[in-house]
């Protein structure tokens, strides 16, 4: 068979080369560029709220800025930022010595497609892949950590991606929800009639327990008390247990989140619903939303009540307020591949996908040749514990794993 | 790593779909259930689908050894077992030019798309019945290679859920033109042209128009077709695809197997033979195979003494304007190579092709999955471009 894409030369749109600037500038210098910056976030390609500044500035607070550089793509003029491309530089990549750059994936981001300017994205990833080809930070190596791999964003990722040397990591499915069909007819299709009628048991005889109601925080205080009942929920459950991951047994987390949660409310950007049971909170639910798409960025429950499935039973109801919203087009779960609960009532899925890409040096394209070879060898001498699609670059796994 | 997940064994248990290998000559008798089954195919292969596939295999044996695969669910009432799922697959001793026995889905040189036909009301037992007959397969075959799989929408994550911790190595992924219908033809090309663009488009019409007749033609009685073909082979083998020998009239069985699919898929609505006529003599032609509600671009032939009219892109925005007045058609895959200058510039978006070898998860199979990327450097790195792997 032909093989067209096979070391087929990379996108060179000759025209746009003499388009753009690109600068590259470290995080303290970040904050002159929030207004452009946020304009970039709100309308972009692919509205990835990580890399909005209200939530990655206050992320660089607990990681180590030296390594972190920031490349933004300009129109000639500097008068309108186009792409926007944090990066990460790493001495090691899969336990090798092998100096890359990552593009940069903070604790609490779920994907890292980079903003690109809905009309000059073209633009802005050739200016990016340029100053990547011949970038002077030593790296020959690219690790995309968890890139988004469909929709437009990824139609033209490919493009530029095609003829260059790459390694895919892993390539993962996880839960997405597109609004757009009402919710008892989507539900209709995703579940079958005899569970629909035992999640209409559950709220039953939930509600008999006592006063059942589904309410979101409308206000500042609201917002306060919403964040404390998040956190000691969290850590009361499985999430809280040694090891686990629960916000509030790491203080930088617990002050992150709710520096965003705040920060997403006055912006009008977080739904933070709860279910309670007179009054107290069962079931927890932090959305973000973000243009045509939201986050569903985590969720808690009462394990005392697991029976009931709370958790579901919230899932329902916010699913419900999303259809409402009228703008939101898709929620992505930021779950795992094969997460029980929303695999099962959510019905699409959205790529997500980590590869290494050279920068076309005899170096990179030597070593991502090679790497395979490496880890077969790897897990022959030692066979791995954990599944190849939960391992992110290094750093995301943060100090406390 | 163990190449059978805890979901993957989970759902085994509960699946019921027996899978059958079958030799073409045997293939004829599962036509109706064949069918059948296109219809309700998760994603729309018009390529597999049994008018298309049957004269391919009598006229176009480009391959060793081709065996479809057929998966079928737990007998109905009637005894019958319903088909769910068709792969047809072609048996290789080697695999890039090296010594591995691999099973590939079968992509003859027209065949531009190797979605399986998979139902959709089945996908999870379908997709997991293959692997575990491919992770022990009677064949000894230990790579498969998806050659030009669909790499976007609802086949491809199911297909990627259940690659999840096997050796896969992608060896090419690429974006070719996809048309999806606008709330009008209008705002397509508003938003798909420039205005310079299409002025330029239009002053070419109106020059062609000074050299005489133009007309927009779609055969519509089947005594047509006859000649349309011929008029199709002959344009095409006197442009530059004569020249280089990629035009259909240059083999004999190619011509056969072109004959054979443009009467059948007329003959089952299923074809639309497209002209842009100068003087009743066609200067730009083109073959669409329509799937349910969707179609792919087959062939396109112009002629090239009048390419500064651009018939090509002429042809395609008529077509553009006609399907999008109608109400079938939703999508047309160019099925053109990535960076195509014609449909590039016609097509709003872009769908994603991509092919993977893929391991059986045994010893050899991920050790040579392993090697390949290293085996390929060095024959980039010493060896001719016509050597490469």
């Amino acid at each position: 068979m032909s093989n067209p894409a096979q070391l087929a030369s990379p996108a060179r749109t000759t025209s746009s080369s003499l388009e753009t600037t690109a600068r590259l500038v470290r995080a303290n210098e970040l904050a002159a560029y929030a207004d452009a910056w946020q304009q970039l976030g709100d309308g972009a390609l692919f509205p990835n709220v990580a890399y909005e500044p209200w939530m990655a500035l206050p992320a660089l607070e607990s990681c180590d800025t030296d390594k972190l550089y920031f490349l933004l793509v300009f129109d000639l003029e500097e008068r309108e930022l186009w792409g926007f491309f944090p990066l990460q530089l790493q001495s090691r990549c899969l336990h090798l010595p092998i100096r890359n750059l990552a593009l940069w994936q903070h604790r609490h981001c779920y994907v890292t497609a980079p903003l690109l300017h809905a009309a000059h994205a073209r633009q802005a990833l050739d200016a990016f892949w340029r100053w990547f080809e011949t970038n002077q930070l030593g790296a020959h190596v690219l690790d995309s950590n968890w890139l988004l791999a469909d929709g437009p964003f990824h139609d033209l990722w490919v493009d530029f991606a095609m003829g260059r040397v790459a390694l895919m990591l892993n390539d993962f499915p996880r839960a997405l929800y597109k609004t757009g069909r009402a919710l008892p007819a989507y539900l209709e299709q995703v579940v079958s009639r005899k569970s629909q009628n035992e999640f209409r048991r559950r709220k039953r005889r939930l509600a008999e327990l006592g006063a059942l109601e589904c309410q979101s925080a409308e206000t500042p205080e609201a917002v306060d008390a919403w964040l404390e009942n998040f956190l000691a929920l969290e850590a009361a459950g499985w999430k809280g247990e040694a090891g686990g991951r629960a916000l509030a047994a790491y203080k930088p987390d617990a002050v992150y989140f709710r520096a965003i949660t705040r920060e997403a409310f006055r912006r009008g950007r977080a739904l933070l619903s709860s279910l309670t049971l007179n009054g107290k909170p069962i079931a927890m639910r932090h959305t973000l939303l973000a243009g045509e798409g939201a986050y569903a960025l985590r969720t808690t429950y009462d394990e005392t009540y697991w029976k009931y499935s709370p958790g579901t039973l919230l899932e329902l109801e916010v699913m419900q307020r999303l259809q409402d919203y009228g703008q939101v087009k898709w929620v992505d779960s930021c779950a795992a591949p094969r997460h029980i609960l929303l695999n099962r009532i959510w019905l699409e899925r959205r790529m997500i996908r980590r590869s290494l890409f050279s920068d076309g040096s005899p170096a990179g394209d030597l070593l991502l040749s090679v790497l395979p070879l490496i880890r077969w060898a790897g897990k022959l001498i030692r066979p791995r514990q954990t599944l190849s699609y939960l391992q992110v670059s290094k750093h995301y796994q943060g100090d406390r794993l | 790593m163990s190449a059978t997940s805890p979901a993957v064994i989970k759902q085994a248990q509960r699946t019921a779909a027996s899978v059958r290998l079958v030799s073409c000559d045997a293939l004829r008798r599962y036509v109706p259930a064949w069918e059948n089954l296109a219809a309700s195919a998760l994603e729309p292969n018009v390529f597999y689908e049994p008018w298309m596939l049957l004269p391919a295999i009598e006229h176009i044996r480009d391959c060793e050894k081709i065996e479809v695969m057929l998966i079928s669910g737990p007998p109905g009432p009637d005894g019958e077992e319903p088909l769910w799922g068709l792969f047809p697959l072609d048996v290789q001793r080697k695999c890039l030019h090296l010594p591995m026995r691999t099973l590939a889905l079968w992509q003859h040189r027209y065949c531009y798309l190797t979605v399986p036909l998979v139902h959709k009301d089945h996908v999870g037992q379908v997709i997991d019945a293959f692997w575990r007959w491919f992770e022990n397969n009677s064949l000894g075959c230990r790579v498969l290679d998806t050659n030009y799989l669909l790499g976007e929408g609802p086949f491809h994550t199911a297909w990627a859920d259940s690659l999840i911790g096997r050796y896969v190595l992608v060896l090419n992924e690429h974006p070719r033109g996809l048309q999806m219908r606008a709330p009008s033809f209008e705002s397509y090309l508003a938003n798909q042209l420039s205005k310079k663009r299409h002025h330029t488009l239009r002053r070419g019409l109106r020059h062609l128009e000074e050299l005489g007749r133009v007309g927009y033609r779609e055969v519509g009685f089947i005594a047509h077709v006859e000649d349309w073909i011929e008029q199709f082979l002959h344009l095409e083998s006197a442009g530059w695809k004569g020249r280089d020998g990629g035009a259909i009239a240059i083999r004999k069985e190619d011509a056969a197997f072109f004959r054979d699919i443009t009467y059948a898929g007329f003959a089952h609505g299923r074809a639309r033979l497209l002209s842009l006529d100068l003087n009743g003599n066609p200067i730009a032609m083109k073959l669409v195979l329509t799937s349910e509600d969707g179609g792919h671009i087959f062939k396109i032939a112009y002629d090239e003494r009048y390419s500064k009219y651009s018939p090509g892109v002429i042809l395609e925005l008529e077509d553009l304007e006609r399907w999008h007045s109608g109400s079938k058609i939703n999508w047309i895959d160019s099925c053109a190579s990535a960076r195509h200058s014609l449909y590039d510039l016609i097509s709003n978006e872009r769908r994603v092709i991509r092919r993977t070898l893929i391991s059986n998860g045994s010893q050899r199979g991920d050790l040579f999955l392993s090697a390949l990327p290293l085996l390929r450097w060095v024959s980039h790195r010493f060896r001719t471009k016509e050597a490469q792997l």
